[in-house]
């Protein structure tokens, strides 16, 4: 049993494809992300093993890009993973209010995991959507002009979703 | 050539070449972290910009290439503003540890703060810390002091082949480490600590010991591998405390092997023999070197008296300087001793009769990394020469064919056309069909005659041996050359393989590169030759009872061939006079007198390389209580025996005469004479699939006396620890109740291997036959 699934495999084939055969290696970044959304949301080190062996590539040098980028996470994380822009437009629109509440809802501090497993809190640079600052993204929604209520709004929905799913 | 102008000097440069190629080789100093001139340009520490005339900003001198009529300023005011700017910045993460770090008084950042940096900081906010991590028992690391030249990931990349380090994170927050905490596993770590600019990666046994100003140095050789490494050995009060590499192009370039940085730590090993000892009754008494000597000698020519020549044997290690060669031999042919070899690890010689001596290769190192097709044959080389395989993956990198022939899968750290697993026994057949796949495509030549004379005729080439051959016979590939390494060297027919290597240099014009061992088996060989080649193989008499033998720098039980037969025969000889550096238990059960000998860094003389290149060193340190220079024991024996003309009075004066009587008598590369070697040939057919075949080789840092007590190295061994090893499917084929069993599916099938070179190999290799529940069908 290979670390990564057949559909994994077919999902980096395909992003192999768009490169030059010999520029194999170039299928990195959507590697990881692949092997990470299949792998619960984070990479272990078997996996970009894994991913690193699939491109023939030293494993450090998956392990460079992994631990370069933010979307890539390297211990596991909670259910719902919510990244808020700190960035200076959405600062200026008041996002630091935004933190002190998701943190008090959440009961775990940003850039950490929530006890119950449920939320995972991070804080990210600007992610193009300042003209409706202060801003989130949560499973690869984007949620804008935020407001406490919109907060809670969106917490509750969240939960329910976990209830009912 | 352009013309171009450094500070108002006019210089020629080559086109192509950058700003900082063409200053360093005209003199002109400018300061840099991460150009390195043995790896590629990252351009990422900043440190190198200069001024260049129209245009706007500085550039980076290691990036920029040079133009006709370019204006370069080094020192102008723009450029010193950038090199201070760069310098300020580099030093705010910098903890500025100086006085407890490693690295101070030979720092690149301490020598260039001192003139590029300013005498104060203006940044007050705190530093970052990085966590140290653990890369293992050779290389210590202060990451905090790190710069991020990246010269050390180059290098794992570039050079080494293998990529263990990296640059982790981002930002502020990047930091040098490895993908999950592990020692690095390259041959030649150690580099990372010459080439990195900081006290961030430093010498672990070496740490704290000493101040680099506090040290002397002395240029000398490596003692443990053919290719004649040169090195700095650093001494402090008459202690060796460490080992650098010394430039030599054409030899190591600027590395050095971990082998050869750190077996120095031996030298202080509690082994230590420092006394003559004399074992008298079963006990073994401490004795002054007059009597030990005299009580030798008298042995000796007693012994050659009473039972004749016959009754002894001289053995020497091949690690052995060219001088004590020479003397030893020159005992041997007073006593008219033929039982006297240094190749004490091989087991077949037979072509001793049809080539006598030789060198070992007809090229040069350097030929390794111009070739076009490689034929690497027996051989685990990042293990044997792992400096001769940087330059392989060179010549690899450069677009050359690389072909590998193992009865293991091996590593190379570079691209192979092919790497071939076959059988241990069947490496003559293998290699034999690839002989018979070149001739069958030279139909040309009329080789109808070779073939059938070579016993080639059975054999049918596959079509991974046509493709080897179409390679080496390709118009286009003119720099061929094949490489035995110690894995044929030391194979049952070793002698077959080199025949038919030496039928590919005549046939296909290839030439021959084979790997020996120690540092001096050339100096071995050229004693042999000069002395008439009078001695025999050691394979063929290792058997024989003998009333006297004569050891000089071995372990009879952990660095000879058929060790378990010697040994027997040494417990039963009258006297066996054993000048070693290092004192055993087996040693003790086997000889009766002891002659403590100086070791590498404590004896002057020379060593002759695998192109027969001889290098000579001087003594860097005096050896430990009483122990002699073991030229200087060999000459007072040679005294106490009368023989005639022995009157050294330095290890030079030796030199001197071995280079006389070798200019009258040069030692010369093989001279392929293909009929009277395929009479050596009688290919083995057995069929693999009923028996297992036991092989075995000396592991990296076990293959002589001071690498094995070299404790670093030896920590850096356990991975490869004493053991069987064997393939998940012969392993089930063959069980065995061993519990020392290690499944490795690199090991051919119907294969088992068990390192050489511990003290339990040859127990190993009688308790693995006795615990088979099948039975081979052979041996």
């Amino acid at each position: 049993m290979s670390v990564l699934s057949s559909e994994v495999i077919a999902q980096i084939d395909q992003w192999i494809q768009k490169y030059p055969p010999e520029q194999r290696r170039s299928a990195v970044l959507p590697g990881l992300l692949m092997a990470q959304e299949a792998n619960g949301g984070w990479l272990s080190a078997d996996v970009i093993t894994a991913v690193a062996d699939y491109l023939n590539i030293p494993p450090i040098a998956a392990f460079e890009v992994a631990s370069f980028y933010s979307m890539y996470e390297l211990a596991p994380i909670g259910k719902h993973k919510i990244s808020v822009c700190t960035n200076i437009a959405c600062q200026l629109a008041g996002c630091q209010t935004i933190i002190e509440h998701l943190e008090q809802r959440c009961a775990t501090q940003l850039g950490a995991t929530s006890a119950d497993g449920q939320y995972t809190l991070r804080s990210v640079e600007c992610m193009g959507a300042c003209i409706h600052a202060p801003m989130l993204e949560v499973n690869k929604q984007y949620h804008e002009n935020l407001t406490l209520e919109k907060v809670d709004a969106l917490l509750s929905q969240l939960t329910n979703e976990g209830a009912s799913s | 050539m352009i013309d171009i102008e450094i500070n108002g000097i006019a210089l020629k440069a080559p086109l192509g070449a950058s700003i900082i190629e063409v200053a360093d080789a005209n003199g002109i100093s400018i300061p840099r972290f991460c150009y390195h001139k043995k790896l590629s340009i990252a351009a990422n520490c900043r440190m190198c910009l200069v001024e260049v005339d129209k245009v706007g900003k500085p550039l980076p001198a290691c990036a920029t290439p040079v133009t006709a009529n370019m204006k370069v300023f080094t020192q102008s005011p723009k450029a010193r503003d950038a090199q201070r700017a760069v310098m300020e910045f580099l030093l705010i993460n910098h903890p500025l540890d100086c006085p407890i770090c490693d690295q101070g008084g030979q720092c690149e950042l301490q020598d260039n703060a001192m003139t590029y940096g300013q005498d104060f900081s203006r940044f007050d906010e705190s530093k970052r810390v990085v966590v140290d991590k653990d890369i293992g028992p050779l290389i210590a690391t202060d990451l905090t002091r790190c710069i991020q030249c990246t010269r050390c990931v180059r290098f794992g990349q570039e050079i080494a082949g293998l990529r263990e380090l990296g640059a982790l994170g981002r930002g502020e927050k990047m930091s040098i480490g490895t993908f999950v905490e592990q020692s690095l596993v390259s041959e030649i770590s150690g580099n990372i600590i010459d080439l990195c600019p900081v006290g961030a990666l430093t010498s672990k046994p070496f740490r704290f010991k000493a101040r680099p100003w506090e040290l002397n140095q002395h240029a000398s050789i490596s003692p443990h591998d053919c290719l004649g490494t040169n090195l700095y050995i650093h001494t402090r009060n008459g202690d060796v405390m460490r080992v650098v590499p010394r430039d030599n192009e054409a030899i190591n370039e600027t590395w050095l092997a971990d082998r050869d940085r750190y077996s120095y730590t031996a030298l202080k090993s509690p082994d230590r023999l420092t006394q003559p000892c004399i074992k008298r009754n079963g006990q073994w008494q401490v004795t002054d070197w007059t009597t030990a000597l005299a009580t030798a000698a008298d042995n000796l020519m007693a012994i050659n008296a009473q039972h004749g020549s016959d009754a002894l044997a001289m053995l020497a290690s091949p690690i052995s300087t060219s001088e004590e060669f020479a003397l030893f031999a020159k005992i041997a042919k007073h006593l008219k001793v033929t039982q006297f070899d240094h190749r004490i690890k091989t087991q077949d010689q037979r072509d001793q009769t049809i080539l006598g001596h030789y060198l070992s290769t007809d090229t040069t190192i350097v030929a390794l990394e111009d070739c076009q097709v490689a034929l690497i044959v027996g051989s685990h080389l990042a293990q044997e020469l792992p400096l001769a395989l940087t330059r392989i993956r060179k010549a690899s990198l450069q677009g050359a064919v690389i072909h590998a022939l193992n009865p293991a899968h091996y590593e190379f750290n570079c691209t192979l056309s092919s790497n071939v697993t076959c059988a241990y026994e069947q490496l003559v057949t293998e290699l034999a069909s690839i002989v018979k796949a070149v001739l069958l495509q030279r139909p040309d030549r009329g080789y109808d005659a070779l073939i059938s004379s070579l016993q080639l005729k059975e054999l049918t080439p596959s079509a991974a041996h046509l493709k080897i051959a179409e390679d080496l016979l390709n118009p286009s590939n003119e720099r061929k050359i094949i490489l035995l390494g110690q894995l044929a060297d030391h194979h049952p027919d070793a002698a077959l393989l080199r025949a038919l290597c030496l039928t590919l240099n005549t046939v296909a014009n290839v030439r021959y590169f084979f790997i020996t061992d120690g540092a001096n088996s050339t100096g071995g060989a050229i004693a042999q030759h000069l002395q008439n080649n009078i001695s025999k193989p050691y394979a063929t008499w290792v058997n024989n009872a003998v009333h006297a033998y004569v050891l000089l720098n071995l372990e009879p039980d952990v660095d000879c061939a058929h060790s378990g037969a010697l040994v027997k025969q040494l417990k039963q000889a009258e006297c066996v006079i054993a000048i070693s550096a290092f004192d055993s238990a087996q040693l003790r059960e086997s000889a009766t007198i002891l002659l403590p000998a100086a070791c590498f860094t404590e004896t002057s003389g020379s060593f002759a390389n695998i192109e027969g290149f001889q290098q000579c060193f001087a003594a860097s340190v005096a050896a430990p209580g009483d122990s002699r220079p073991g030229w200087k024991i060999l000459r007072v024996l040679g005294n106490l025996l009368k023989i005639a003309g022995f009157d050294y009075v330095s290890s030079d004066d030796i030199a001197q005469e071995l280079q006389a009587e070798l200019a009258q008598k040069p030692l010369t590369a093989a001279v392929a004479t293909i009929e009277p070697l395929t009479a050596l040939l009688s290919l083995n057919k057995k069929c693999p699939t009923e028996s297992l075949t036991l092989f075995s080789d000396w592991a990296i840092y076990r293959g002589d006396n001071i690498v094995r007590r070299a404790m670093p190295l030896q920590q850096a061994l356990s991975q490869q620890a004493c053991g069987i090893y064997m393939n998940s499917a012969t392993a089930k084929q063959w069980p065995t109740a061993l519990t020392l069993s290690t499944i490795d599916d690199r090991i051919a099938d119907h294969n088992a291997f068990i390192p050489a070179g511990f003290a339990h190999s040859t127990e190993l290799q009688q308790q693995l036959f006795q615990s088979l529940t099948i039975k081979p069908t052979h041996d």
